[in-house]
């Protein structure tokens, strides 16, 4: 994962990137965007599942196509948020919708103790 | 005829020598008195001081082992919860979601992390390192899935999943059928460690070692704060055999032992030790002041004698004194002229040798005091045979080892005669 401000974490591939935005007023989001021309435009508020497997954990998100490129999803920051960020962090693959869709899977590599010290960031802000 | 001058110098020739030793001897013993009443009287409260202190430092002992026993029962409540729990990779989410819940009830530890019983990661409170993702080779992890119970203690240069040394707590769970399904952990970093074992008000100066019944060597060992020392104190207390430290113990959850060895007198200012000194002082001028009224007085009646003015004697009374060895020392008073010249003469020589002149020499023998004894005492220059009688009283003197007396002419006495050697 790379690149992160404040408690906005960022992971980037070549056809994709995910982001992960822990706000203070209670709220996680989830972003999960394709490069331009890395897939098909997508239908405007469609729900596209958000799915991710790696060595810490695996889960499922609800997501809905917020622009042409770009699935989002939210949820009430949490215990429950933060614990699917950790597995994140422990770096894995992250995938959405069915494969005929044809979005590309992205390749999230361990954080390391760079995502420590956002995870120490992210689960403060949350209890704050 | 009165001859105090003659009485006084051959009494200040008799006693000269063993009177200015005796002094001497007595004043050294009065100094070295108060010395022995100063440095016993410090001694007295310095020990008192120090028994004090060592009570305290047990009860930062009972404080600290409180502390941690209460971490170690937060730690054993919440890591109890894990129990029974399926310790599976595809319950991670829960258990990750379940260690965040309960993690704050462990502050200040953090990073609660479980492996299931192979060492692989199942959950944690921060993130998978990749490192770290199986531990089956670590020391910790293969002494603690060896133990079923009671939490175990190893340091650590590195803690799971994060960074920095310290101590990992960890204990083992069981699956839902009870048998061991992994291990569960904290994470204490030195100064979380030295914070939880610390109690606030530590002596400065106090050294603690932490030290696991696993191992001999100390696992933390720190010194608070900087001691006031008193090298000259310690030393005097190292001479009186009193060590200038103190220690205590205490036994800590999971065989941890608590230890701290602390400076017995840090707490002491030099004001207190100022004030130490001068009770000792006034304590030594005590003994003194009792000392002196409960002297020894000295019988007037050899005080007239020897050192005081003679005091008035009746006029037909004169005083005699005679020495360890019987001389003759001193007269005073209405003595006879002629009897100033039997001075430095075995005075029980000048007597007529009868019962009373015996009873007079058994009584200076046995230092028993004579009253009114009637002697006949054969004054130089007189012809042997025509003594004079008086009646002589007499007391033993302790200070020269003598004899001291008065003694009376008896008039109109009968000659008496002499016993038959």
């Amino acid at each position: 994962m790379a690149g992160s401000a404040g408690c906005a974490a960022l992971a980037t591939g070549d056809a994709a990137a995910f982001g992960v935005t822990v706000h203070s007023d209670g709220t996680v989001d989830f972003a999960l965007s394709a490069t331009a021309g890395a897939a098909p435009p997508l239908l405007l508020g469609a729900p596209v599942p958000i799915q991710f497997h790696g060595p810490a954990g695996s889960w499922n998100l609800s997501g809905l196509v917020r622009t042409a490129t770009t699935i989002h999803a939210a949820m009430p920051a949490g215990d429950q948020a933060l614990g699917m960020v950790l597995t994140v962090l422990g770096g894995g693959a992250l995938s959405a919708g069915d494969p005929t869709l044809g979005l590309p899977e992205l390749n999230i590599p361990p954080a390391g103790t760079a995502g420590t010290t956002w995870f120490r960031c992210a689960r403060d802000r949350e209890h704050g | 005829m009165v001859r105090d001058v003659g009485k006084t110098v051959t009494k200040a020739e008799a006693t000269q020598t063993g009177g200015v030793g005796r002094r001497l001897g007595a004043v050294a013993f009065r100094l070295l008195l108060v010395v022995a009443v100063l440095a016993g009287w410090a001694g007295f409260e310095l020990h008192a001081e120090r028994a004090q202190a060592a009570a305290q430092l047990q009860d930062f002992a009972a404080t600290a082992a409180s502390g941690f026993d209460a971490f170690i029962s937060r730690f054993t409540a919440v890591t109890g919860q894990f129990g029974g729990v399926a310790v599976a990779p595809h319950n991670r989410v829960d258990i990750a979601v379940r260690m965040l819940q309960l993690e704050p009830a462990l502050t200040p530890a953090e990073n609660l992390f479980l492996y299931n019983a192979a060492g692989q990661f199942i959950a944690a409170t921060l993130p998978l390192l990749p490192d770290d993702a199986n531990v089956s080779r670590h020391a910790w992890f293969e002494a603690a899935a060896a133990q079923v119970g009671e939490p175990l203690y190893a340091a650590t240069a590195d803690a799971p999943l994060g960074e920095g040394a310290g101590v990992i707590v960890s204990r083992t769970i069981g699956d839902p059928a009870g048998a061991p399904a992994g291990v569960i952990g904290t994470f204490l970093a030195w100064p979380v460690l030295r914070a939880l074992v610390t109690p606030s008000g530590l002596p400065p100066g106090s050294t603690i070692r932490l030290v696991s019944a696993h191992g001999t060597a100390p696992m933390l060992t720190f010194t608070v704060g900087v001691a006031t020392n008193h090298p000259l104190l310690d030393k005097a207390l190292t001479w009186i055999g009193e060590t200038p430290s103190i220690s205590a113990t205490a036994h800590l959850p999971g065989g941890l032992i608590w230890n701290v060895v602390g400076p017995a007198f840090t707490g002491l200012t030099p004001t207190q030790l100022h004030t130490v000194i001068w009770h000792g002082a006034l304590a030594a001028l005590g003994v003194v002041i009792l000392l002196w009224l409960l002297r020894p007085r000295r019988r007037p009646a050899p005080q007239q004698a020897t050192e005081a003015p003679p005091a008035p004697v009746p006029e037909l009374e004169w005083g005699w004194e005679i020495d360890s060895r019987g001389r003759l020392v001193g007269v005073a008073g209405n003595a006879p002229e002629p009897l100033l010249a039997a001075i430095g003469t075995n005075f029980l020589s000048l007597l007529a040798k009868d019962e009373r002149a015996e009873h007079l020499r058994e009584a200076i023998a046995e230092r028993t005091p004579v009253h009114d004894l009637e002697l006949a005492i054969i004054l130089p220059g007189s012809p042997r045979g025509t003594p004079r009688r008086f009646r002589v009283s007499g007391r033993f003197v302790a200070d020269t080892g003598g004899f001291w007396g008065t003694a009376e002419e008896i008039a109109a006495m009968e000659p008496i005669k002499e016993a038959a050697d």
